[in-house]
Protein backbone atom coordinates (compact mmCIF):
# COMPACT_ATOMS: atom_id res chain seq x y z
CA UNK A 1 0.00 0.00 0.00
CA UNK A 2 1.78 3.03 -1.52
CA UNK A 3 0.02 5.08 1.49
CA UNK A 4 1.14 3.80 3.94
CA UNK A 5 4.67 3.16 2.48
CA UNK A 6 5.04 7.00 2.40
CA UNK A 7 3.17 7.57 5.38
CA UNK A 8 6.32 5.83 7.11
CA UNK A 9 9.17 6.50 5.10
CA UNK A 10 7.96 10.35 5.76
CA UNK A 11 8.31 9.40 9.59
CA UNK A 12 11.40 8.26 9.42
CA UNK A 13 12.93 11.24 7.58
CA UNK A 14 11.11 13.44 10.44
CA UNK A 15 13.20 11.25 13.36
CA UNK A 16 16.22 11.63 11.21
CA UNK A 17 15.50 15.26 11.51
CA UNK A 18 15.36 15.11 15.06
CA UNK A 19 18.54 12.84 15.55
CA UNK A 20 20.39 15.66 13.75
CA UNK A 21 18.78 18.28 15.91
CA UNK A 22 19.73 16.02 19.25
CA UNK A 23 23.65 16.73 18.29
CA UNK A 24 22.97 20.42 19.50
CA UNK A 25 24.83 21.92 22.41
CA UNK A 26 22.18 22.77 24.54
CA UNK A 27 22.81 25.40 27.05
CA UNK A 28 20.41 24.33 29.96
CA UNK A 29 18.51 20.85 30.02
CA UNK A 30 15.29 21.45 29.13
CA UNK A 31 15.71 21.84 25.45
CA UNK A 32 17.14 18.41 25.38
CA UNK A 33 14.45 16.97 27.37
CA UNK A 34 11.94 18.39 24.97
CA UNK A 35 13.92 16.90 22.23
CA UNK A 36 14.10 13.61 23.91
CA UNK A 37 10.47 13.31 24.71
CA UNK A 38 9.31 14.29 21.35
CA UNK A 39 11.68 11.44 19.75
CA UNK A 40 10.05 9.24 21.91
CA UNK A 41 6.98 9.99 20.97
CA UNK A 42 7.17 9.83 17.18
CA UNK A 43 9.09 6.70 17.18
CA UNK A 44 5.41 5.46 18.83
CA UNK A 45 3.88 6.98 16.27
CA UNK A 46 6.27 4.96 13.54
CA UNK A 47 5.20 2.01 15.41
CA UNK A 48 1.65 2.15 15.01
CA UNK A 49 2.47 2.67 11.15
CA UNK A 50 4.49 -0.17 11.03
CA UNK A 51 2.20 -2.41 13.09
CA UNK A 52 -0.81 -2.23 10.38
CA UNK A 53 -1.48 -5.50 8.26
CA UNK A 54 -2.82 -6.60 4.99
CA UNK A 55 -5.69 -7.34 6.77
CA UNK A 56 -6.32 -3.77 8.56
CA UNK A 57 -8.87 -1.86 7.59
CA UNK A 58 -7.93 0.74 4.56
CA UNK A 59 -10.61 3.85 5.85
CA UNK A 60 -8.69 3.04 9.38
CA UNK A 61 -5.03 2.79 8.13
CA UNK A 62 -5.77 6.16 5.52
CA UNK A 63 -7.21 8.51 8.52
CA UNK A 64 -4.48 7.55 10.62
CA UNK A 65 -1.89 8.20 7.84
CA UNK A 66 -3.65 11.77 7.57
CA UNK A 67 -2.85 12.08 11.63
CA UNK A 68 0.30 11.66 11.01
CA UNK A 69 0.86 13.83 8.11
CA UNK A 70 -1.22 16.57 9.76
CA UNK A 71 1.26 16.25 12.92
CA UNK A 72 4.44 16.46 10.83
CA UNK A 73 2.89 20.03 9.55
CA UNK A 74 2.10 21.17 13.23
CA UNK A 75 5.70 20.19 15.08
CA UNK A 76 8.06 20.53 12.46
CA UNK A 77 8.27 24.63 13.29
CA UNK A 78 8.22 23.49 16.69
CA UNK A 79 11.32 21.04 16.53
CA UNK A 80 13.05 24.69 14.92
CA UNK A 81 12.42 26.54 17.79
CA UNK A 82 13.68 23.74 19.95
CA UNK A 83 17.00 23.78 17.40
CA UNK A 84 17.01 27.98 17.74
CA UNK A 85 16.42 28.01 21.66
CA UNK A 86 20.08 26.47 21.59
CA UNK A 87 21.73 29.69 19.50
CA UNK A 88 23.78 32.42 20.66
CA UNK A 89 21.47 35.42 19.78
CA UNK A 90 19.41 33.96 22.92
CA UNK A 91 19.59 36.31 25.82
CA UNK A 92 20.47 33.34 28.47
CA UNK A 93 20.52 36.00 30.97
CA UNK A 94 16.88 36.45 30.93
CA UNK A 95 16.53 32.64 31.39
CA UNK A 96 16.46 32.07 35.24
CA UNK A 97 14.50 35.00 36.25
CA UNK A 98 12.16 34.42 33.87
CA UNK A 99 11.86 30.58 34.77
CA UNK A 100 11.23 31.43 38.51
CA UNK A 101 8.76 33.95 37.46
CA UNK A 102 6.86 31.28 35.89
CA UNK A 103 7.48 28.97 38.90
CA UNK A 104 6.43 31.82 41.26
CA UNK A 105 2.78 31.42 39.05
CA UNK A 106 2.26 28.18 38.46
CA UNK A 107 3.67 26.36 41.51
CA UNK A 108 3.59 28.72 44.25
CA UNK A 109 6.11 27.84 46.85
CA UNK A 110 7.83 25.32 45.11
CA UNK A 111 12.00 25.49 44.99
CA UNK A 112 13.27 25.69 41.56
CA UNK A 113 14.80 22.12 42.58
CA UNK A 114 11.94 20.61 42.38
CA UNK A 115 9.61 22.19 40.25
CA UNK A 116 8.06 20.29 37.32
CA UNK A 117 7.61 23.57 34.79
CA UNK A 118 10.30 23.27 31.89
CA UNK A 119 11.19 26.33 30.01
CA UNK A 120 12.61 26.82 26.88
CA UNK A 121 12.96 30.48 25.34
CA UNK A 122 14.05 30.80 22.05
CA UNK A 123 14.82 33.60 19.69
CA UNK A 124 12.24 33.53 16.47
CA UNK A 125 12.19 34.61 12.89
CA UNK A 126 8.38 35.69 13.25
CA UNK A 127 8.01 38.66 14.44
CA UNK A 128 5.59 38.09 16.93
CA UNK A 129 6.44 36.68 20.69
CA UNK A 130 4.61 33.41 20.99
CA UNK A 131 3.90 30.35 22.47
CA UNK A 132 3.58 26.41 22.25
CA UNK A 133 2.06 24.28 25.27
CA UNK A 134 0.50 21.58 26.34
CA UNK A 135 2.30 19.28 23.56
CA UNK A 136 1.41 15.91 24.18
CA UNK A 137 4.14 13.84 26.89
CA UNK A 138 4.91 17.70 27.23
CA UNK A 139 2.58 19.02 29.11
CA UNK A 140 4.90 20.72 31.94
CA UNK A 141 7.00 22.67 29.21
CA UNK A 142 6.35 25.91 27.87
CA UNK A 143 8.24 26.96 24.77
CA UNK A 144 8.36 30.73 24.54
CA UNK A 145 9.48 32.87 21.48
CA UNK A 146 10.79 35.93 21.12
CA UNK A 147 11.27 37.96 17.72
CA UNK A 148 15.15 37.51 16.38
CA UNK A 149 15.70 41.51 16.34
CA UNK A 150 14.50 42.36 20.35
CA UNK A 151 15.40 38.38 21.86
CA UNK A 152 18.55 40.22 23.00
CA UNK A 153 16.34 43.64 24.16
CA UNK A 154 15.07 42.94 27.92
CA UNK A 155 12.79 45.72 28.09
CA UNK A 156 10.04 43.39 26.04
CA UNK A 157 10.58 40.78 28.99
CA UNK A 158 6.95 42.00 30.06
CA UNK A 159 5.56 40.25 26.69
CA UNK A 160 6.54 36.91 28.04
CA UNK A 161 4.24 37.67 31.28
CA UNK A 162 1.47 37.70 28.31
CA UNK A 163 2.96 33.99 26.93
CA UNK A 164 3.20 32.26 30.40
CA UNK A 165 -0.52 33.70 30.93
CA UNK A 166 -1.23 31.19 28.05
CA UNK A 167 0.10 28.86 30.13
CA UNK A 168 -1.86 29.53 33.40
CA UNK A 169 -5.34 29.50 31.35
CA UNK A 170 -4.57 26.26 30.50
CA UNK A 171 -3.16 25.06 33.88
CA UNK A 172 -6.46 26.74 35.17
CA UNK A 173 -8.74 24.79 32.86
CA UNK A 174 -10.44 28.59 31.83
CA UNK A 175 -11.29 27.48 28.98
CA UNK A 176 -13.49 25.21 29.88
CA UNK A 177 -15.12 27.25 33.41
CA UNK A 178 -15.75 30.18 31.00
CA UNK A 179 -17.17 28.22 28.14
CA UNK A 180 -20.64 28.20 29.48
CA UNK A 181 -20.81 32.19 30.42
CA UNK A 182 -19.25 32.80 26.81
CA UNK A 183 -21.91 30.25 25.01
CA UNK A 184 -24.52 32.07 27.11
CA UNK A 185 -23.61 35.45 25.80
CA UNK A 186 -23.33 34.82 22.94
CA UNK A 187 -26.43 33.24 22.72
CA UNK A 188 -28.19 36.25 24.45
CA UNK A 189 -26.38 38.23 21.82
CA UNK A 190 -28.12 36.47 18.77
CA UNK A 191 -31.35 36.90 20.27
CA UNK A 192 -30.50 40.36 20.59
CA UNK A 193 -29.73 40.96 16.98
CA UNK A 194 -32.60 37.82 15.99
CA UNK A 195 -33.67 39.81 12.67
CA UNK A 196 -30.66 39.90 11.19
CA UNK A 197 -29.09 36.62 12.58
CA UNK A 198 -32.22 35.40 10.50
CA UNK A 199 -31.85 37.68 7.47
CA UNK A 200 -28.21 36.01 7.32
CA UNK A 201 -28.18 32.51 7.97
CA UNK A 202 -31.89 32.10 6.84
CA UNK A 203 -32.68 28.74 8.87
CA UNK A 204 -36.72 28.03 7.97
CA UNK A 205 -39.02 28.24 10.94
CA UNK A 206 -36.11 28.64 13.67
CA UNK A 207 -37.21 30.65 17.01
CA UNK A 208 -34.98 32.35 18.93
CA UNK A 209 -35.39 30.23 22.21
CA UNK A 210 -34.20 26.66 19.82
CA UNK A 211 -31.24 28.56 18.92
CA UNK A 212 -28.66 26.51 21.17
CA UNK A 213 -31.21 23.50 20.54
CA UNK A 214 -31.04 22.94 17.01
CA UNK A 215 -27.61 21.70 15.60
CA UNK A 216 -28.27 23.41 11.91
CA UNK A 217 -28.38 26.93 13.85
CA UNK A 218 -25.09 25.20 16.23
CA UNK A 219 -23.35 24.91 13.55
CA UNK A 220 -23.73 28.54 12.30
CA UNK A 221 -22.48 30.26 15.45
CA UNK A 222 -19.77 27.93 17.03
CA UNK A 223 -17.10 29.87 15.10
CA UNK A 224 -18.37 33.18 17.34
CA UNK A 225 -18.15 31.00 20.42
CA UNK A 226 -14.56 29.90 19.59
CA UNK A 227 -13.71 33.39 18.77
CA UNK A 228 -15.05 34.84 21.74
CA UNK A 229 -13.01 32.31 23.84
CA UNK A 230 -9.99 32.88 21.89
CA UNK A 231 -10.39 36.51 22.57
CA UNK A 232 -10.76 36.05 26.30
CA UNK A 233 -7.80 33.93 26.39
CA UNK A 234 -5.69 36.90 25.13
CA UNK A 235 -7.61 39.68 26.91
CA UNK A 236 -6.66 37.46 29.98
CA UNK A 237 -3.09 37.44 29.19
CA UNK A 238 -2.71 40.61 28.65
CA UNK A 239 -4.01 41.37 31.85
CA UNK A 240 -1.51 38.77 33.62
CA UNK A 241 0.99 40.41 31.86
CA UNK A 242 -0.43 44.05 33.09
CA UNK A 243 -0.89 42.75 36.73
CA UNK A 244 2.77 41.16 36.94
CA UNK A 245 5.10 43.29 35.28
CA UNK A 246 2.86 46.77 35.42
CA UNK A 247 3.48 49.98 33.71
CA UNK A 248 6.42 48.03 31.33
CA UNK A 249 3.92 45.77 30.07
CA UNK A 250 2.36 48.81 28.31
CA UNK A 251 5.35 50.41 27.11
CA UNK A 252 6.63 47.11 25.54
CA UNK A 253 3.60 46.31 24.13
CA UNK A 254 3.45 50.27 22.56
CA UNK A 255 6.89 49.54 21.54
CA UNK A 256 6.14 45.91 19.62
CA UNK A 257 2.45 46.50 18.24
CA UNK A 258 2.06 50.30 17.88
CA UNK A 259 -0.04 51.16 15.86
CA UNK A 260 -1.39 47.82 14.80
CA UNK A 261 -1.46 45.98 11.89
CA UNK A 262 -4.33 47.27 10.48
CA UNK A 263 -6.90 44.23 9.68
CA UNK A 264 -8.53 42.46 12.07
CA UNK A 265 -8.20 38.81 13.45
CA UNK A 266 -11.00 36.98 14.44
CA UNK A 267 -8.81 35.37 17.45
CA UNK A 268 -7.88 39.02 18.85
CA UNK A 269 -10.24 41.86 20.13
CA UNK A 270 -9.74 44.62 17.90
CA UNK A 271 -6.66 46.32 18.79
CA UNK A 272 -8.16 49.88 20.03
CA UNK A 273 -10.57 47.43 22.22
CA UNK A 274 -8.10 45.38 23.08
CA UNK A 275 -5.73 48.05 24.79
CA UNK A 276 -8.49 50.03 25.54
CA UNK A 277 -9.31 47.54 27.63
CA UNK A 278 -5.90 47.21 29.42
CA UNK A 279 -6.45 50.65 29.92
CA UNK A 280 -9.82 50.46 31.80
CA UNK A 281 -8.48 47.44 34.25
CA UNK A 282 -5.31 49.42 34.70
CA UNK A 283 -5.81 50.51 38.20
CA UNK A 284 -7.67 47.18 39.45
CA UNK A 285 -4.63 45.52 39.10
CA UNK A 286 -2.21 47.65 40.51
CA UNK A 287 -0.86 49.69 37.59
CA UNK A 288 -1.17 53.18 36.20
CA UNK A 289 -1.40 53.83 31.90
CA UNK A 290 0.57 55.77 30.28
CA UNK A 291 -1.41 59.25 29.15
CA UNK A 292 -2.78 58.90 25.87
CA UNK A 293 -1.93 55.33 25.40
CA UNK A 294 -4.95 54.47 23.14
CA UNK A 295 -4.13 56.91 20.72
CA UNK A 296 -1.02 55.21 19.76
CA UNK A 297 -3.36 52.21 18.24
CA UNK A 298 -5.38 52.64 14.94
CA UNK A 299 -8.53 51.06 14.73
CA UNK A 300 -8.32 47.32 12.63
CA UNK A 301 -10.45 46.71 9.49
CA UNK A 302 -12.48 43.63 9.05
CA UNK A 303 -11.13 41.59 5.95
CA UNK A 304 -13.71 39.93 5.22
CA UNK A 305 -17.18 41.24 3.26
CA UNK A 306 -19.18 38.65 3.84
CA UNK A 307 -21.86 39.67 6.08
CA UNK A 308 -22.07 36.35 7.97
CA UNK A 309 -18.64 36.44 9.05
CA UNK A 310 -18.95 40.20 10.27
CA UNK A 311 -21.95 39.32 12.02
CA UNK A 312 -20.55 36.33 13.71
CA UNK A 313 -17.00 38.39 14.95
CA UNK A 314 -19.61 41.44 15.84
CA UNK A 315 -21.18 38.99 18.34
CA UNK A 316 -17.93 37.18 19.43
CA UNK A 317 -16.79 40.76 19.93
CA UNK A 318 -20.25 42.03 22.37
CA UNK A 319 -20.25 38.81 24.09
CA UNK A 320 -16.46 39.23 25.05
CA UNK A 321 -17.74 42.39 26.74
CA UNK A 322 -19.30 40.56 29.09
CA UNK A 323 -16.91 38.72 30.48
CA UNK A 324 -14.49 41.37 30.86
CA UNK A 325 -15.10 42.00 34.79
CA UNK A 326 -14.80 37.65 35.37
CA UNK A 327 -11.17 38.01 33.22
CA UNK A 328 -10.21 41.00 35.44
CA UNK A 329 -11.24 39.07 38.91
CA UNK A 330 -9.20 35.87 37.65
CA UNK A 331 -6.27 38.04 37.21
CA UNK A 332 -6.18 39.06 40.46
CA UNK A 333 -6.72 35.94 41.62
CA UNK A 334 -4.03 34.20 40.23
CA UNK A 335 -1.77 36.93 41.77
CA UNK A 336 -3.17 36.23 45.08
CA UNK A 337 -2.51 32.88 44.56
CA UNK A 338 1.02 33.27 43.28
CA UNK A 339 4.27 33.16 45.15
CA UNK A 340 5.21 36.66 43.50
CA UNK A 341 6.60 38.90 45.23
CA UNK A 342 4.72 42.68 45.25
CA UNK A 343 6.71 45.23 42.93
CA UNK A 344 6.58 49.06 44.43
CA UNK A 345 7.72 52.02 43.32
CA UNK A 346 10.03 53.05 45.62
CA UNK A 347 12.37 49.66 44.72
CA UNK A 348 11.82 50.49 41.26
CA UNK A 349 13.58 54.27 41.76
CA UNK A 350 16.08 52.61 43.73
CA UNK A 351 17.22 50.42 40.66
CA UNK A 352 16.63 53.78 38.23
CA UNK A 353 18.99 55.73 40.40
CA UNK A 354 21.70 52.81 39.72
CA UNK A 355 20.66 52.94 36.20
CA UNK A 356 21.37 56.58 36.10
CA UNK A 357 24.84 55.57 37.03
CA UNK A 358 25.37 53.16 34.15
CA UNK A 359 25.48 50.43 36.91
CA UNK A 360 23.20 47.30 37.83
CA UNK A 361 21.07 47.41 40.98
CA UNK A 362 21.95 44.73 44.11
CA UNK A 363 18.95 42.80 46.12
CA UNK A 364 15.95 43.77 43.25
CA UNK A 365 12.85 41.76 44.84
CA UNK A 366 11.46 41.10 41.08
CA UNK A 367 12.36 41.40 37.75
CA UNK A 368 9.08 43.57 37.23
CA UNK A 369 10.57 46.57 39.11
CA UNK A 370 13.90 46.02 37.74
CA UNK A 371 11.76 46.52 33.90
CA UNK A 372 9.70 49.10 35.21
CA UNK A 373 12.76 51.13 36.17
CA UNK A 374 14.30 50.40 32.58
CA UNK A 375 11.68 51.43 30.94
CA UNK A 376 11.22 54.95 33.04
CA UNK A 377 15.43 55.46 31.93
CA UNK A 378 13.91 54.97 28.55
CA UNK A 379 11.27 57.00 28.86
CA UNK A 380 14.03 60.03 30.16
CA UNK A 381 14.76 62.81 28.18
CA UNK A 382 17.67 63.22 30.55
CA UNK A 383 19.15 60.30 31.33
CA UNK A 384 23.21 59.88 30.49
CA UNK A 385 22.59 63.74 29.25
CA UNK A 386 26.17 64.41 30.74
CA UNK A 387 27.82 61.70 28.60
CA UNK A 388 26.52 62.67 25.16
CA UNK A 389 28.39 59.65 23.25
CA UNK A 390 26.31 57.44 25.54
CA UNK A 391 23.27 58.87 25.38
CA UNK A 392 23.04 58.22 21.57
CA UNK A 393 23.37 54.70 22.39
CA UNK A 394 20.70 54.85 24.97
CA UNK A 395 18.73 51.67 23.85
CA UNK A 396 21.87 49.57 23.52
CA UNK A 397 23.68 50.76 26.94
CA UNK A 398 20.47 49.87 28.92
CA UNK A 399 19.92 46.95 27.53
CA UNK A 400 23.60 45.40 28.40
CA UNK A 401 22.86 47.29 32.33
CA UNK A 402 19.44 45.06 32.61
CA UNK A 403 21.28 42.03 31.08
CA UNK A 404 23.63 42.48 34.06
CA UNK A 405 21.02 43.06 36.29
CA UNK A 406 19.37 40.16 35.60
CA UNK A 407 22.28 38.30 36.02
CA UNK A 408 23.37 39.69 39.14
CA UNK A 409 19.52 38.76 40.10
CA UNK A 410 19.54 35.39 39.45
CA UNK A 411 23.19 34.55 40.76
CA UNK A 412 21.78 36.46 44.52
CA UNK A 413 18.94 33.63 44.12
CA UNK A 414 21.17 30.69 43.42
CA UNK A 415 23.80 32.01 46.57
CA UNK A 416 20.58 32.66 49.13
CA UNK A 417 19.39 29.01 48.04
CA UNK B 1 0.60 27.78 50.77
CA UNK B 2 -1.10 28.50 47.74
CA UNK B 3 -2.22 25.69 45.87
CA UNK B 4 0.18 24.47 43.00
CA UNK B 5 -0.90 23.84 39.72
CA UNK B 6 -1.12 20.99 37.43
CA UNK B 7 -2.08 20.97 33.63
CA UNK B 8 -5.62 19.25 32.97
CA UNK B 9 -7.21 17.71 30.14
CA UNK B 10 -6.00 16.32 26.71
CA UNK B 11 -2.84 18.06 24.77
CA UNK B 12 -3.52 20.94 22.44
CA UNK B 13 -1.37 19.21 19.25
CA UNK B 14 -2.02 16.12 19.80
CA UNK B 15 -4.52 14.52 21.57
CA UNK B 16 -7.34 15.86 20.43
CA UNK B 17 -10.77 14.74 19.25
CA UNK B 18 -9.47 13.78 15.45
CA UNK B 19 -6.52 11.88 16.97
CA UNK B 20 -8.59 10.12 19.56
CA UNK B 21 -11.01 8.79 17.58
CA UNK B 22 -8.42 7.45 14.69
CA UNK B 23 -6.61 5.80 18.04
CA UNK B 24 -9.96 4.33 18.49
CA UNK B 25 -10.85 2.90 15.30
CA UNK B 26 -7.25 1.38 15.48
CA UNK B 27 -8.30 -0.29 18.59
CA UNK B 28 -11.45 -1.06 17.10
CA UNK B 29 -9.79 -2.63 13.92
CA UNK B 30 -7.39 -4.74 15.65
CA UNK B 31 -10.13 -6.63 17.39
CA UNK B 32 -12.32 -6.73 14.10
CA UNK B 33 -8.65 -9.27 12.68
CA UNK B 34 -8.06 -10.86 15.61
CA UNK B 35 -5.25 -9.38 17.16
CA UNK B 36 -5.08 -8.29 20.84
CA UNK B 37 -5.99 -4.65 21.38
CA UNK B 38 -5.33 -2.39 24.18
CA UNK B 39 -8.74 -0.40 24.18
CA UNK B 40 -7.38 2.05 26.58
CA UNK B 41 -7.75 4.76 23.01
CA UNK B 42 -11.89 3.36 23.41
CA UNK B 43 -12.30 4.37 26.66
CA UNK B 44 -10.06 7.73 26.27
CA UNK B 45 -12.82 8.37 23.39
CA UNK B 46 -15.60 7.67 25.11
CA UNK B 47 -14.13 9.90 27.72
CA UNK B 48 -13.92 12.82 25.68
CA UNK B 49 -16.94 12.55 23.67
CA UNK B 50 -18.88 12.82 27.51
CA UNK B 51 -17.10 15.49 28.56
CA UNK B 52 -17.68 17.61 25.23
CA UNK B 53 -21.00 16.39 25.43
CA UNK B 54 -22.98 16.68 28.64
CA UNK B 55 -26.13 18.59 29.06
CA UNK B 56 -27.12 21.19 26.40
CA UNK B 57 -26.45 24.35 28.44
CA UNK B 58 -22.69 23.15 28.04
CA UNK B 59 -22.45 21.14 25.14
CA UNK B 60 -19.39 22.06 23.53
CA UNK B 61 -20.36 23.44 19.39
CA UNK B 62 -17.36 21.92 17.60
CA UNK B 63 -17.56 17.93 19.38
CA UNK B 64 -21.34 18.33 18.80
CA UNK B 65 -21.42 19.15 15.33
CA UNK B 66 -18.85 16.35 14.65
CA UNK B 67 -20.79 13.65 16.14
CA UNK B 68 -23.67 14.68 14.34
CA UNK B 69 -21.78 14.56 10.77
CA UNK B 70 -19.91 11.10 11.91
CA UNK B 71 -23.45 9.69 12.90
CA UNK B 72 -25.01 10.83 9.23
CA UNK B 73 -22.23 8.66 7.97
CA UNK B 74 -22.78 5.80 10.17
CA UNK B 75 -24.93 2.94 8.33
CA UNK B 76 -28.32 2.56 10.72
CA UNK B 77 -27.53 4.97 13.47
CA UNK B 78 -30.32 7.33 14.16
CA UNK B 79 -29.87 11.18 12.55
CA UNK B 80 -30.36 14.17 15.05
CA UNK B 81 -31.46 17.88 14.47
CA UNK B 82 -31.34 18.87 17.57
CA UNK B 83 -28.59 19.02 20.74
CA UNK B 84 -31.06 16.94 22.70
CA UNK B 85 -31.26 14.55 20.33
CA UNK B 86 -27.81 14.08 19.39
CA UNK B 87 -26.94 14.00 23.48
CA UNK B 88 -29.08 11.09 23.60
CA UNK B 89 -27.65 9.41 20.03
CA UNK B 90 -24.23 10.32 21.21
CA UNK B 91 -24.52 8.43 24.97
CA UNK B 92 -25.47 5.95 23.24
CA UNK B 93 -22.63 5.82 21.23
CA UNK B 94 -20.73 6.41 24.45
CA UNK B 95 -21.93 3.48 25.87
CA UNK B 96 -21.07 1.37 23.30
CA UNK B 97 -17.84 2.44 23.41
CA UNK B 98 -17.71 1.99 26.65
CA UNK B 99 -19.17 -1.62 27.21
CA UNK B 100 -16.36 -2.59 24.46
CA UNK B 101 -13.52 -1.16 26.68
CA UNK B 102 -14.40 -2.88 29.83
CA UNK B 103 -15.24 -6.23 28.32
CA UNK B 104 -12.50 -6.17 25.92
CA UNK B 105 -13.95 -7.99 23.44
CA UNK B 106 -17.19 -7.16 20.70
CA UNK B 107 -19.47 -8.69 18.36
CA UNK B 108 -17.89 -8.69 14.27
CA UNK B 109 -20.56 -6.47 13.53
CA UNK B 110 -20.31 -4.01 16.71
CA UNK B 111 -16.90 -3.44 16.44
CA UNK B 112 -17.13 -2.57 12.72
CA UNK B 113 -19.85 -0.80 13.41
CA UNK B 114 -18.17 0.98 15.92
CA UNK B 115 -15.19 1.21 13.50
CA UNK B 116 -16.92 3.15 10.98
CA UNK B 117 -18.13 6.01 13.30
CA UNK B 118 -14.79 6.33 14.54
CA UNK B 119 -13.05 6.95 11.35
CA UNK B 120 -16.27 9.11 10.73
CA UNK B 121 -15.72 11.33 13.47
CA UNK B 122 -11.82 11.38 12.97
CA UNK B 123 -12.70 12.99 9.73
CA UNK B 124 -15.52 15.59 10.69
CA UNK B 125 -13.13 16.90 13.99
CA UNK B 126 -10.54 16.90 11.15
CA UNK B 127 -12.48 18.66 8.39
CA UNK B 128 -13.88 21.31 11.17
CA UNK B 129 -10.32 22.43 12.55
CA UNK B 130 -9.88 23.90 9.23
CA UNK B 131 -7.89 24.00 6.73
CA UNK B 132 -4.30 22.96 8.18
CA UNK B 133 -2.61 25.76 5.57
CA UNK B 134 -4.79 28.39 6.90
CA UNK B 135 -3.69 27.47 10.23
CA UNK B 136 -1.31 29.89 12.12
CA UNK B 137 1.72 28.62 13.29
CA UNK B 138 2.76 29.08 16.11
CA UNK B 139 -0.59 29.04 17.62
CA UNK B 140 -0.81 31.44 20.21
CA UNK B 141 0.86 34.67 19.20
CA UNK B 142 1.24 37.67 21.03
Amino acid sequence: MALLAYAQQRLRSFLGELDRAAESDFPYPDSRKALELLRAQFRAKLKQLEDFTADSDPNVVSQQCQITLRDLFLFLPFIGFIVRSTELRNAFEAFGPFLRLAVDVLEPGTKLANRKIQLVISSEWNYSPHMYDRIQNLDDFLFIGLPAPESGNPLLLPLAGHELGHAVWHYDDMRGSLQEPARAAIVDAIRGNWEEYIRIFAIENLKPDQIDNDLAALATWRLALNSCISQAEETFCDFLGLAIFGESYFYAFGYLLSPGLGSRSYRYPEIVTRVSHLVAVAKALGAEAPADFVKLFEKEVYASASAADRFLIEIADEALEKLIPELCERTLAVIKKSALATKSIEQTKLILDRFKRVAPAENCRTIADMLNAAWMAYNSNDLWSEYPSMQKRKLEVLKEVVLKNLEIFEIERIQSE
Amino acid sequence: MSQVRTPPGPSRLDADLAALAAQAAIALDNLVIGRASDLTAVRNLADSVSAGLQSQATVDPTTAVAMQRALIQAPNAQHSTTVNELLANASEFVQRLVSVADEGQASDEEARWLRTVCVALSRSAVALSGPLYDRVSPPLTY
